[in-house]
């Protein structure tokens, strides 16, 4: 990523100005990603994406997505729009992938109170960079979601902006926790149908947090009951 | 005011602050990791509770100690008892 990244920053920052670098600089993660994620593992991993509102744009919004694996960072590549990710602090540790995610502006929500997380959250958005969290904070041992975090829900009601779903099943064990080795199988990614500011105003942060979780619960069951 | 009238208001509170439906609502119940609250959540339960109570406890560092719903209504009997609530 390092090397993706880096050499066109250098020779395109002195004409470009900080928020076209980030953009950039995004742009490149996420054909790292690609690359990863449909190069490397091709023949032996089998990707399903699909999007239930493709070719609709909805600007700056919450992409809200369960954890599965350590590879579920790479997958948000799919997306392939401009997005910073919400992390814990350990990514930023990493030898020149934390760098890089560092400079993108990558939030490590360990690291930051509320009110911090909550005015850099607004203030990506209100730029048009779309926000990706997993709110359970760690990998669900099985298919039983863990309990959310409600932060990424309240910045989106305070942003006004779209939460829209994004369930993965299948990575759990490409690949397993403490292991880097991807074993053959078959990951679906499924983008959901966005919950607009309209269809959730009324709720607490609370409910909304559930209602998500409700909705990513239930396309685990019917994916992995199947 | 004693430990039932304390338990079914403060289930009221989880109840209307939460939507959590009263099935779920047992002494034993983990505020966090069974009813899901988390931290931002606490703190509109504690402005919850003091509303219903009409009592001061943001500051109170046994809130930090609580732990299940049941831990709550021992709480709140502890401030009745210290004569925090206001009859």
């Amino acid at each position: 990523m390092f090397l993706i990244v880096t050499p066109p920053v250098i020779v395109l920052r002195p004409c470009m100005g900080r928020r076209q670098t980030l953009r950039v600089i995004r742009i490149l993660i996420c054909w790292y990603g690609l690359i990863i994620v449909r190069g490397l593992t091709f023949p032996f991993v089998r990707l399903i994406y699909t999007d239930d509102e493709a070719g609709q744009d909805c600007g700056a919004c919450v992409y809200v997505c369960n954890h599965r694996s350590s590879s579920d960072g790479f997958l948000m590549a799919l997306l392939n729009r401009e997005v910073v990710q919400v992390v814990n602090n350990w990514p930023f540790k990493i030898p020149l992938m934390g760098w890089v995610a560092r400079i993108a502006g990558y939030l490590s929500i360990r690291t930051m109170p509320f009110e911090e997380f909550s005015k850099k959250s607004s203030e990506l958005l209100a730029q048009g960079v779309s926000i990706i969290a997993f709110p359970e904070g760690s990998r669900s041992v099985d298919k039983t979601l863990q309990q959310f975090n409600g932060a990424i829900f309240r910045v989106a009601q305070a942003a006004r902006v779209p939460i829209i779903p994004l369930c993965l099943s299948g990575n759990q064990t490409i690949p397993a926790k403490g292991s880097v080795v991807l074993t053959p199988g078959t990951i679906r990614v499924r983008k959901l149908p966005a919950l607009t500011w309209e269809s959730y105003q009324d709720f607490s942060a609370f409910k909304l947090k559930n209602r998500v979780r409700e909705i990513l619960q239930a396309e685990v069951n019917r994916w992995e009951s199947a | 005011m004693n430990l039932e009238q304390i338990t079914k208001m403060v289930n009221d509170v989880f109840s209307v602050s939460f939507e959590i439906a009263p099935e779920r609502l047992k002494s034993e119940a983990k505020v966090f990791e069974e009813l899901g609250l988390d931290s931002l959540d606490v703190v509109d339960l504690v402005v919850a509770l003091q509303k219903k109570f009409k009592v001061q406890i943001r500051d109170d560092d046994r809130v930090r100690q609580i732990r299940t719903l049941g831990d709550i209504y021992q709480f709140i009997l502890t401030l009745e008892n210290e004569g925090h609530v206001p009859a």
